[in-house]
């Protein structure tokens, strides 16, 4: 199929690449059908489209990558409700808030998006934290990947 | 429309067949609560709920042009040998 993203452009995915989030990206419970887009250009971020809702789609980061530990915690919380799953295939990402100054990039690490690629599902997991961990400052861990 | 229920310490609440409320303690205008729940039930404190659904929505507009400028900051920072 073919959707016309106002966000990422053309996409050109079959039903099969769809993740499916059954309780939804709240506030927007109704769109249940993503898919991720990653490209080589916009390393280390990819996008989150909605299928259901073209003008709706996220920007994501890897968290195995840029916060480890709060990856590791995401993974265990998600394997906690499901049966079991291919850990292997299991992949944590941040919902990223843009901003024009990188320094005032933020992500949110309270409420990582844990990713069956396996099963095609996802999750968004709402782990213990303050909530100042929902605006985390994404800067100081984009720069900790140049000393990796 | 909300119930309102008068309970104390060690009296419970129970919704459906599965969930059991129990009031474990009051002290200094607070109150402990103990939730027996399935698994497959998720309780959050509602603030963080409030929170995450807030910063989901100011994500949920990303700018093609913006995450291009912040791409090309992040890669300049960093890159993976190919």
């Amino acid at each position: 199929m073919q959707l016309l993203s106002p966000r990422c452009g053309l996409l050109e995915c079959a039903e099969s690449d769809a993740l499916h989030v059954a309780e939804g990206i709240a506030p927007f419970d109704r769109a249940t059908r993503y898919v991720m887009v990653a490209r080589e250009e916009e390393w280390p971020f990819a996008w989150l489209q909605s299928l259901d809702e073209p003008a709706l789609a996220f920007v994501v980061a890897p968290l195995e990558m840029l916060f480890p530990d709060r990856a590791e915690e995401a993974l265990c919380a998600y394997a906690k409700g499901e049966e079991a799953c291919n850990s292997s295939l299991l992949a944590a990402y941040g919902i990223v808030v843009l901003d024009r100054d990188p320094a005032r990039l933020t992500i949110n690490l309270l409420a990582p998006l844990v990713v069956d690629f396996e099963r095609k599902r996802a999750r968004q997991i709402i782990l213990d934290g303050p909530l100042e961990q929902t605006r985390e400052l994404l800067e100081p861990a984009l720069r900790s990947l140049a000393h990796a | 429309m909300m119930l309102v229920l008068t309970r104390t310490a060690g009296e419970e609440i129970c919704i459906g067949p599965d969930i059991r409320v129990r009031v474990l303690s009051l002290r200094g205008g607070q109150v402990r609560l103990g939730i027996e729940a399935p698994g497959e039930v998720t309780i959050h404190r509602a603030e963080l709920v409030e929170a995450v659904s807030r910063q989901n929505a100011a994500a949920s507009q990303p700018d093609a042009a913006v995450l291009d400028l912040v791409t090309r900051s992040a890669q300049a920072h960093a890159r993976p040998e190919s």
